[in-house]
């Protein structure tokens, strides 16, 4: 983050943000006073030559610091930028993994665009991300408000909302396959006990993506359940007194104090769940193969399906270059159109 | 760095995931200096199995002993699709790997397995191999990819308690299709078993569907003017056969349960358990249900596919062994030579046959399930009599399907884009099978322009 070199505000229009930033930059050279007006003081024996900066860089501990940071900058560079840089190359390239590639130009690019599988794969990707909008993001924050409330058992249900992230992914969607179950299902058992049902589930285009995200959110409303209990954990006592001296009921704590309280933490799991959905891909793989007839099928699966089954992993990074650049685009806006919220 | 950056990077981390596998290779020389040649060896028998292993241990020692320039290594590798890429990237496939046949088009196409047109010939009795067996393993250039190991014709495997239960002859099982249709619906109302069931999950829908289709006597691909169409989609093809079938069976009958997501494991369990009357399928499923699911061998009927109509078609089955394509001559001609010695001398040699069954039948191998014969029938005749006196499943079981399997043409999957092809038939099996609206030839329709570019682009 490069440091505020605009002339200090006059104090009146000075938003938070430029506090938080100024204290964010609290080396020695921030800490002198500014000349606003005039150039920089090249005569302070502060600021000196290159050599001089070098010297006090030194001292200050910069050679630590990099040979620390440096293990880690060459694990991220080797497993991880490197092979993203080499993604994109590969995305103009057709290759066999035996022989050498061939470069294609756009044509991978091209021949995605033209997979009629491709806009299934987007519509069916966006709609889950809707339905675990509407379904998976209020339920841990209900959830979270519901245990702070209590007075005792917050422990327990803690724990017990915890428990279904402690199951492995693969297991508890395995779990839910069986519960799925047309015939002999545990929800169509206990269903039938009310009078419901039977549903087909997995077993229809109408509701298996709605399914799948049931198990997800059952599978992943834990975590966040935890953040939202830690970040109520912060949110000062004294508001609540105020508000019940002011004999406000619980819906207007909630209203008027919770939910504001949170917003932080409400928006940065908002954006983590909206790209975790858009990258949806264990619970279809493993209950349903993308059927039926495709309706499950997510932008991920078809990676898969382009890498593993069809070995073409020109087509898979091309998509997955384009996944990327849409899911960067879609946190850029998202965080500049929520970005007064958040203050 | 700003949180959308950082965000966007995570991104691309999600494609850099499948890159991370081109970028590592690298393969060694395995001739030494001494003449000796290394070679790599997938398959082994897992530690749990003990007895299996130690049989094929000693196998491999004898290889050794008899070709002391030949290195051999041996680890449990068995194929599937994400590893296979995974290896063939990253350099270090194993020389020997047998696949199934349904993968041999996309392997052959990607270029991702040697050509061993030339290794076999070298081998014994090469000449006497049944043009028919061989014929899952040649690409569509005439050349040969790979030895074939195993191989099968699809049929109708069912469940002869449920049979008996239904008033039907579990020593006649369905011959056609509307025959399929009657049993179906007997074992359906008399038990609480479902009739007929079929894969429709992970491209085994296509798969299956291209079985019934052939068993309708027709085809799903056929060339003209040196290339290879889909010709499912035409009205009236095999497949709109096939599907119509199993929409009559699903929604008129309501015989095929409602359960329709299955992949090749949910069908074995289901049909082990007894909840399914009958399904098609190879017959390894017999072994499978016989070793892995403890099932009981007088239980399971084996019947030839079904058919309508007077010819007699069916869809082969199995496993090939082909060899990386980054071994040297040396090493193709010794794994060539192992694969020889390993797989197919208890297919051409009546002594070592019937050696190779006894020690199997002691490990708990199943002994007697039916495979096609990889010879003619003057050497083939007495191997099959030779492991028939050893066998340890109820052969009667499957005279039903021995007894007609002479009668039938075994034909080889679609030629181009087998998988890709299977894929969109997923989804016209699964659309008939779980809407009652779905129309046959309208999904057949539908899955035909969904491969359409991709079968030309395979054969540009």
């Amino acid at each position: 983050m490069s440091r505020s070199q605009a002339p200090a505000a006059p104090a009146g229009n000075r938003t938070q943000k430029d506090r938080t930033r100024k204290q964010r930059s609290a080396d020695p050279s921030a800490a002198r006073p500014r000349t606003p007006d005039g150039p920089p003081r090249t005569a302070s024996p502060h600021r000196g030559g290159p050599v001089e900066r070098f010297v006090r860089w030194v001292r200050q501990g910069g050679v630590t610091t990099i040979l620390f940071g440096l293990p880690m900058v060459l694990c991220f560079a080797y497993f991880s930028w490197w092979p993203i840089v080499q993604s994109v190359q590969l995305s103009f390239q057709q290759t066999n993994l035996v022989d050498p590639a061939t470069w294609v130009g756009l044509d991978n690019f091209r021949h995605v665009l033209d997979d009629p599988l491709l806009w299934k794969a987007v519509k069916n990707t966006a709609l889950f991300a809707a339905l675990a909008l509407v379904i998976g993001f209020p339920v841990p924050l209900f959830l979270a408000v519901l245990i702070a409330e209590l007075r005792r058992g917050g422990t327990l249900f803690r724990v017990l909302a915890y428990l279904p992230v402690a199951i492995p992914p693969v297991v508890s969607v395995l779990l839910w396959k069986v519960f799925y179950d047309p015939d002999a299902g545990l929800f169509n058992q206990l269903l039938a006990h009310v009078g419901l049902g039977p549903y087909p589930w997995l077993q229809s285009t109408d509701t298996a993506m709605l399914s799948i995200v049931l198990e997800a959110t059952w599978a992943g409303f834990g975590s966040t359940v935890i953040i939202y209990l830690a970040a109520l954990g912060s949110v000062p006592g004294e508001l609540y007194e105020a508000a019940e001296i002011d004999a406000a009921g619980i819906w207007r704590r909630v209203w008027h104090i919770t939910l504001p309280s949170l917003r932080g933490v409400i928006l940065i799991m908002l954006l983590l769940q909206i790209i975790g959905t858009l990258q949806i891909f264990t619970e279809p793989f493993v209950m349903t193969d993308g059927g039926p007839e495709d309706s499950t099928l997510t932008i991920l699966m078809l990676i898969y399906n382009y890498a593993f089954q069809n070995g073409d992993f020109g087509a898979a990074t091309a998509l997955s270059v384009m996944l990327a650049l849409v899911l960067g685009v879609l946190s850029a806006i998202y965080l500049r159109a929520t970005r007064s919220w958040s203050n | 760095m700003r949180p959308s950056l950082r965000i966007a990077l995570t991104g691309v981390t999600a494609g850099a995931l499948v890159s991370v596998l081109a970028s590592c290779s690298g393969s060694g020389s395995d001739a030494a200096g001494d003449g000796t040649v290394t070679i790599t060896v997938s398959g082994r028998p897992p530690a749990t199995n003990a007895a299996a292993l130690k049989t094929f241990d000693a196998r491999v020692a004898e290889f050794q002993k008899a070709n002391p320039k030949i290195k051999i290594k041996t680890n449990e590798y068995q194929y599937d699709q994400q590893s296979f890429q995974t290896k063939v990237g990253g350099g270090t496939l194993e020389t020997i790997v047998r696949v199934p046949l349904t993968e041999m088009s996309g392997l052959i196409k990607r270029r991702q397995i040697a050509d061993l047109t030339a290794d076999f010939k070298t081998l014994k009795h090469s000449e006497d191999f049944n043009d028919v067996a061989l014929g899952p393993a040649k690409g569509v250039d005439g050349k040969l990819y790979g030895i074939p190991t195993e191989e099968y014709a699809l049929g109708l495997v069912y469940n002869r308690d449920l049979f008996e239960k239904a008033g039907l002859d579990p020593d006649k099982p369905p011959a056609s299709w509307s025959e399929v249709r009657t049993a179906a619906k007997a074992i359906s109302e008399k038990t609480d078993a479902t009739g007929y069931a079929q894969m429709t999950k992970e491209n085994t829908g296509g798969w299956m569907l291209t079985a019934m289709a052939y068993s309708f006597g027709d085809s799903m691909q056929e060339q003209s003017g040196g290339k290879w169409a889909n010709t499912f989609e035409r009205p009236g093809s095999g497949a709109e056969k096939a599907l119509k079938a199993l929409k009559d069976m699903r929604w008129t009958d309501d015989s095929m349960g409602k359960n329709q997501l299955r992949n090749i494991t949910d069908m074995e369990k289901d049909f082990s358990a007894g909840k399914i009357g009958m399904t098609i399928a190879g017959p390894s499923m017999v072994g499978h249900y016989i070793q892995q699911y403890k099932g009981d061998p007088k239980t399971i009927g084996l019947g030839a596919m079904p058919v309508d109509g007077t010819s007699k078609r069916t869809l082969a089955g199995g496993t090939i062994a082909v060899i990386s394509p980054r071994a040297t001559e040396q090493q193709r001609e010794a794994a060539a030579k192992f694969i020889d010695f390993y797989y197919l001398s208890t297919k051409y040699d009546v002594g070592l046959a019937e050696k190779d069954a006894v020690v199997k039948k002691k490990d708990g191998a199943a002994i007697g399930v039916p495979t096609v014969p990889f010879y003619k029938p003057a050497i083939a005749d007495p191997v099959q009599a030779a492991v028939d006196k050893q066998a340890n499943v109820p052969i009667g079981n499957f005279a039903p399907y021995s007894s007609t399997l002479g009668d039938y043409e075994l034909a080889i999957e679609p030629p181009v884009e087998a998988q890709n092809v299977y894929k969109a038939l997923d989804s016209a099996v699964q659309a008939v099978l779980t809407r009652q609206d779905a129309d046959p030839a309208e999904q057949l329709k539908k899955a035909a322009a969904q491969v359409k570019s991709q079968v030309e682009r395979a054969q540009n």
